[in-house]
């Protein structure tokens, strides 16, 4: 979390490992979505223009309000009647990339990069529309509405070229973003949320326009739990401002006080407003976090 | 205050760089952080608390600096003498000799200490308490001056010095010491000399009466002590007795009766009763015959606290017969002398023979060799090379530094030498001396001088001794027919003391033995105790000649030389060592800086251990919360 320099920030490494892992990812990602996936999504577009698509057998827990009556008229068997439509989802990621993410022992930034280019390749794979949007303050020249496999070096060559510059400001960043994609769809925001006043808004925004807003809090460990002692000097690593602090053990337990106070106010923030929320800590590798959001079905809530 | 190395006190400069790395220190290290904002929340906290962190810190400097203070104190040595700044030349000159073996009753309950461990002890503090500035030579003195370390301001090599040094059991030669601390110092600003003694029964105190920067240091407080001074056996070769002679002294103020025990070779054969009153010297004899000689131990039945003068050792020759050849021009000469032979019986050996000239030269070489060969009228051919002869109114032989200028009817004796040995119990006054040969000496001594010259020679030659008589003493005078055997004996006796003496009667401890005369032996060893238990060791003589010194041990010393013993003795018969009375302390040099090196000792180590301690805590307190 803290340094006394900026240390280099390592190469995004897309290589065939981290393809093969990608895979990995979208086959278990297939099989909890076969069945699951698009029943459970709630219909964006509920009416007739929704395209008919497919049957399927009911499995308990299922919506009643899918059921194929007339199937049931006649089969006396309970289907579900799956719509093209739904499956065309709208995927956004929205990447932090402010300096913050690129402070600390471990770059948030690259971990960031790696759980979205993941989750954006599963939805490439599943032909929804993706949009990979970089933001500080703002939203940087993004990836709108990528669509297929074939896509994906697109996607990697545009990812490596992200740089952290600036410094975090949700609000404006995710209004452009709504005033720019008026599509809903699942909205997953990678973010350490060093924006204390302005994340709360940011996310209302998306709200605004009824996306599934999925959070993944990005969270450097010592960051959370930062081992500094004495007399320092602490600078910003957005603003560059410098404050002289001794830093002794108990204000280091307050520190550690004040962030999980932080990180549970952007967790209750989510709940409270029905958003997926999950802490990525930055030494979990990404695939696992991705997996586990998967099986959570948070993107699909 | 000063310092003993006052060029140290410049690491004090050292405070400059504190300074400044003290000034880099606080000049807070940057750390990036990901968001100031969270720490800034806390930081209003402790803004309340800033001035005492800044105290804190300033703390840590004022720490930094006592601890460089205190090492750099400690390092320069402060000295707290206010008597003096000169650094000194200090000269300690141990008493090593005998006395210092005194054992001292230990105070109340303590364990009995000799003189000379409580000597090394006050020594020691000496050293300990010295300021490293004062350079400091220390010497053991007894009857010689030895340097255990020279000029020397290292404690360490001094301390090496005091813990060689050993004691001896040899009288102390107060003026040498002296006079070795005169030589050293001659050349030194602030010369002191510190004699730690017991005083050498008021010597050394004598010694120092006058001299400035000079100190007598008594050790010990006994004076009880019974000793032998001295103890000889003299064996009167004429009459082949042996005679024991002791002197005996009470140094203490008590009388004291006890018993003398004198034993020969390890065995008892006397022991008699014997009364020392206080301060008085006791003579005591006795009369033996020793035949067989042997070493003698005379004991005092006394155990006080100077044990080395309790004993006294003497050696005793052992009689030996002698083969004499006698050579006469006629044969009817030989008669006063076979009388004479007889009534010597337990000097000459049953191997003596006599024989006309003309037989001698018939004789065989071997056959010829004698211890003595008295030639009367003539000197015969072919003498051997070796044993001594009496010439018996004979022509000067040619090996005699000696001429004759022709003969005196009627000689009268003008003088002789009565301390000679060759004329002990002999008086020539006014006897009638039949005619004689004048002889013009040119070597030797004359034993009896007549007008004309002396009619009595003897000469002391590298291959033997010659007893000249000038005339014929067995002529029908009757004193000199009485007289001759006696002088027969007295010339074995003289011959004796050639042959047999080859050692001083006595030597000191520590002192070297060396024969007499020139020895032929290639290979002589000499035997002697040590811890009770024998010990023989080969010697390595040159030219005739060793040199033996390992003579500290007083007691009886067996030299084997041409398959004979010859037995030398080493007593102490030093009635200064004996005297243990202590002696007044002149000067109180090292009182005085006993007290000063207390202070000096102990402060540099206190502001070592202050400094450390600061150490300690300044990084307890500072460092070690800071570095991480």
């Amino acid at each position: 979390m803290a340094q006394s320099t900026r240390r280099e920030r390592p190469a995004l490494l897309f290589d065939g490992d981290f393809l093969r892992r990608l895979e990995v990812l979208n086959v278990v990602a297939k099989k909890i979505f076969s069945g699951l996936l698009r029943a459970d999504r709630k219909s964006v577009k509920k009416g007739s223009s929704a395209e008919f698509a497919d049957h399927r057998q009911y499995v308990a827990g299922d919506d009643p309000r899918h059921i194929d009556w007339h199937l049931f008229g006649r089969l006396e068997e309970v289907f579900l009647k799956l719509y093209r439509e739904e499956e065309n989802l709208h995927l956004t990621v929205l990447l932090d990339v402010s300096e913050s993410m690129d402070a600390g022992r471990t770059h948030k930034l690259n971990y960031a990069t790696y759980v979205g280019a993941a989750l954006a390749y599963i939805g490439m794979a599943n032909m929804d529309a993706v949009n990979v949007l970089p933001f500080t303050k703002r939203l940087n020249d993004g990836l709108w509405g990528v669509k297929g496999r074939g896509k994906v070096f697109r996607l990697f060559e545009f990812l490596q070229g992200v740089q952290p510059s600036g410094e975090t400001e949700m609000a404006p960043a995710f209004r452009e973003f709504i005033g720019r994609e008026r599509r809903r769809g699942v909205v997953v925001v990678l973010s350490d949320f060093y924006d204390v006043d302005g994340f709360q808004q940011a996310l209302k925004y998306l709200r605004f326009l009824k996306h599934q807003v999925y959070v993944v809090h990005i969270v450097d460990r010592e960051e959370a739990s930062p081992d500094l002692r004495g007399d320092l000097r602490l600078v910003d690593s957005e603003t560059g401002t410098a404050r002289e602090i001794n830093v002794t053990d108990g204000l280091l337990a307050r520190y550690k006080e004040a962030f999980e106070a932080h990180a549970g106010e952007v967790e209750s923030f989510c709940i409270r407003n029905e958003f997926g929320y999950v802490r990525a800590l930055t030494d979990v590798p990404f695939d696992d976090l991705v997996l586990g959001i998967l099986r959570r079905g948070g993107l699909v809530g | 205050m000063n310092f003993a190395a006052p060029l140290l006190l410049g690491l004090g400069a050292l405070a400059a760089p504190i300074v400044v790395l003290y000034i880099l220190k606080v000049r807070r290290r940057d750390v990036r952080v990901p968001y100031l904002r969270l720490w800034e929340q806390l930081v209003v906290d402790t803004k309340a608390r800033s001035l005492f962190k800044r105290l804190k810190r300033l703390y840590s400097l004022l720490l930094q600096l006592l601890i460089l203070a205190s090492l750099v104190l400690a390092i320069a040595q402060p000295d707290f003498d206010l008597k003096s700044n000169e650094k000194e030349s200090i000269v300690l000159l141990l008493d090593c000799s005998a006395s210092m073996l005194t054992v001292e009753d230990g105070a109340e309950g303590a364990p009995d200490r000799a003189r000379f461990e409580l000597m090394l002890e006050r020594a020691r503090e000496f050293v300990e308490g010295r300021s490293r500035e004062d350079e400091m030579l220390i010497a053991a003195v007894s009857d010689r001056v030895d340097v255990l370390v020279p000029f020397n301001r290292s404690k360490l090599r001094l301390r090496e010095a005091l813990a060689r040094v050993v004691p001896t059991k040899r009288a102390l030669d107060v003026a040498a010491g002296l006079a070795f601390a005169r030589e050293v110092t001659a050349d030194r600003a602030a010369p002191v000399v510190l004699f730690l003694s017991d005083g050498n029964a008021g010597t050394v105190p004598k010694a120092l009466e006058g001299q400035t920067n000079a100190s007598f240091v008594p050790i010990g407080a006994t004076r009880e002590n019974a000793a032998i001074l001295r103890f000889t056996a003299r064996k009167n070769e004429s009459l082949g007795t042996d005679y024991l002679l002791a002197v005996l002294k009470n140094f203490g103020a008590e009388a004291l009766e006890t018993r003398l025990e004198l034993s020969r070779d390890g065995n008892v054969i006397a022991v008699e009763p014997i009364q020392l009153p206080p301060g008085e010297e006791v003579s005591w004899s006795k009369k033996l015959t020793l035949d067989e000689g042997g070493t003698l131990r005379l004991a005092l039945d006394h155990k006080d606290a100077f044990s080395v003068d309790d004993e006294a050792f003497a050696v005793v020759r052992p009689v030996r017969l002698r083969k004499i050849g006698l050579v006469v021009a006629e044969e009817d000469q030989a008669a006063p002398f076979l009388v004479a032979f007889q009534a010597m019986i337990e000097l000459v050996s049953e191997a003596s023979f006599f024989t006309t000239v003309a037989q001698y030269a018939t004789m065989t070489e071997l056959r010829r060799e004698a211890d003595i060969t008295i030639c009367v009228g003539v000197v015969p051919e072919g003498l051997p090379a070796r044993g001594n002869l009496i010439l018996m109114d004979t022509p000067i032989p040619d090996f005699l530094p000696a001429t004759e200028s022709g003969r005196d009817p009627k000689p009268t004796v003008w003088d002789w030498d009565r301390e000679h040995l060759l004329n002990r119990y002999l008086n020539y006054r006014d006897l009638p001396i039949p005619p004689a040969r004048i002889v013009q000496l040119e070597g030797g001594e004359a034993l009896v001088t007549g007008y004309d010259g002396p009619l009595i020679s003897a000469f002391d030659l590298t291959e033997r001794r010659v007893v000249h008589i000038g005339f014929d003493m067995t002529a029908e005078l009757f004193p000199f027919r009485l007289a001759f055997p006696m002088l027969l004996r007295n010339a074995i006796a003289w011959f004796e003391a050639e042959e047999d003496v080859l050692f001083e009667p006595t030597y000191a401890p520590g002192a070297t033995i060396s024969p007499l005369r020139r020895i032929t032996d290639a290979a002589p060893t000499v035997t002697f105790l040590r811890d009770d238990a024998p010990v023989e060791v080969a010697l390595a003589p040159q030219e005739g000649r060793f040199y033996f010194a390992d003579t500290e041990q007083p007691g009886a010393y067996v030299f084997r030389i041409d398959e004979r013993n010859y037995p030398a003795a080493v007593n102490l018969f030093d009635p200064l060592e004996s005297d243990l009375a202590p002696s007044e302390a002149t000067g109180d040099a090292l009182a005085g800086t006993a007290h000063r090196s207390l202070f000096n000792r102990d402060l540099w180590a206190l502001l070592a251990a202050l400094g450390l301690a600061l150490w300690a805590l300044e990084w307890v307190t500072f460092h070690r919360r800071i570095t991480e």
